[in-house]
């Protein structure tokens, strides 16, 4: 899956999960700060990318480094080329 | 100095206050404990530790700093099962909370509180609720059953004191509770106490605290717990810039 398409699924997956506008899903966002998400809202975020790009993060130890909307481009496009 | 004297009077008034209420406690520990199923005694015990220890703090505060209330009128007199949701600016927003209707209120604590020495022992008595203890799920059926026997909950979810500085991100836990028991969310606005007392200080310094009751928020259908929550906080925002403005301009 080319890389544009990955941020526009993720960016989606954000806009479905949490009603987001789609102008604040900038690669420098912070998911805690700025967009508000917390710990539970995660959960949702793992279910949900799970549901849609078939990446399943659940027992991934990276997904404690995410910070950032560029981190969580950066680990799905990981993770989907890994799978071919 | 004035100020001085005054802080040592409150803090021997409400101690002493403090002390009474504990002995009362024990008494009717060791009374009616054993005759009185444990959820009447529970309530009773959280009635004199959140309602009378709290109103006691709010009346001895009075010379420094009085407290004015508005909306409080739209609660009615008997609690209904809702959900309060504060912003925290303050250790005293705590007691302030026992302004709102509420004979047996639920808290909701995370492990910061429950490592403060007297509090923390406090919390766990009274059997209120660790989120950071129990999963999402089994602490939400809990307040949702205690809700429903008559309780109110009040909770900050912001999580910490934001002080002088703008209003924090709020936790979602309150929200999706509220959406999946239908309770709605009944936001309270607290100005004027972000120094009394401030943030690592016990001195509690002059001030007006305005205590402002907002009008019930219900989740919308179809809308998430997300949103629902950035809705809520958008509102408080908004409210609270225009309640801190008039207060600047005052």
């Amino acid at each position: 899956m080319p890389a544009d398409d990955i941020v526009q699924k993720v960016n989606q997956v954000f806009c479905d999960t949490f009603e987001l506008e789609p102008a604040r899903l900038k690669p420098e966002a912070k998911l805690f700060d700025d967009l508000g998400l917390d710990s539970l809202d995660a959960v949702d975020l793992v279910a949900s990318l799970k549901e849609e790009c078939g990446v399943d993060l659940r027992q991934d130890p990276r997904v404690r480094e995410i910070r950032t909307m560029g981190d969580v481009y950066r680990l799905v496009t990981e993770i989907v080329s890994s799978q071919k | 100095m004035k100020v001085v004297l005054l802080n040592v009077l409150f803090y021997l008034l409400w101690g002493c206050c403090g002390l009474c209420i504990f002995l009362v406690m024990t008494l009717s520990f060791l009374l009616a404990c054993p005759f009185l199923p444990s959820a009447v005694y529970l309530r009773w015990q959280r009635f004199l530790a959140a309602d009378i220890f709290g109103r006691s703090y709010l009346f001895f505060l009075r010379p420094i700093a009085p407290v004015s209330t508005s909306g409080l009128e739209r609660l009615g007199k008997n609690p209904v099962p809702r959900i309060y949701v504060l912003n925290h600016k303050s250790f005293s927003d705590t007691f302030l909370c026992s302004l709102l209707p509420t004979r047996s209120p639920i808290v909701l604590f995370n492990r910061t509180v429950s490592r403060i020495p007297i509090m923390g022992m406090g919390v766990r008595f009274f059997k209120w609720i660790n989120v950071d203890e129990l999963p999402f799920d089994d602490w939400c059926e809990s307040v949702i059953a205690q809700l429903r026997a008559g309780s109110i909950l009040c909770c900050f979810p912001e999580g910490t004191r934001s002080g002088k500085g703008p209003m924090g991100a709020f936790h979602s836990g309150v929200f999706r509770l509220a959406a999946k028991a239908g309770f709605p969310v009944t936001p309270v606005l607290i100005t004027g106490n972000e120094e009394t007392p401030a943030k690592g200080s016990p001195l509690l310094k002059p001030a007006h605290i305005r205590f402002s009751v907002l009008p019930d928020i219900a989740q919308e259908e179809g809308e998430t717990p997300f949103h629902f929550k950035e809705r809520v906080r958008g509102v408080m925002r908004e409210q609270l810039a225009k309640l801190e403005g008039t207060l600047d301009a005052g």
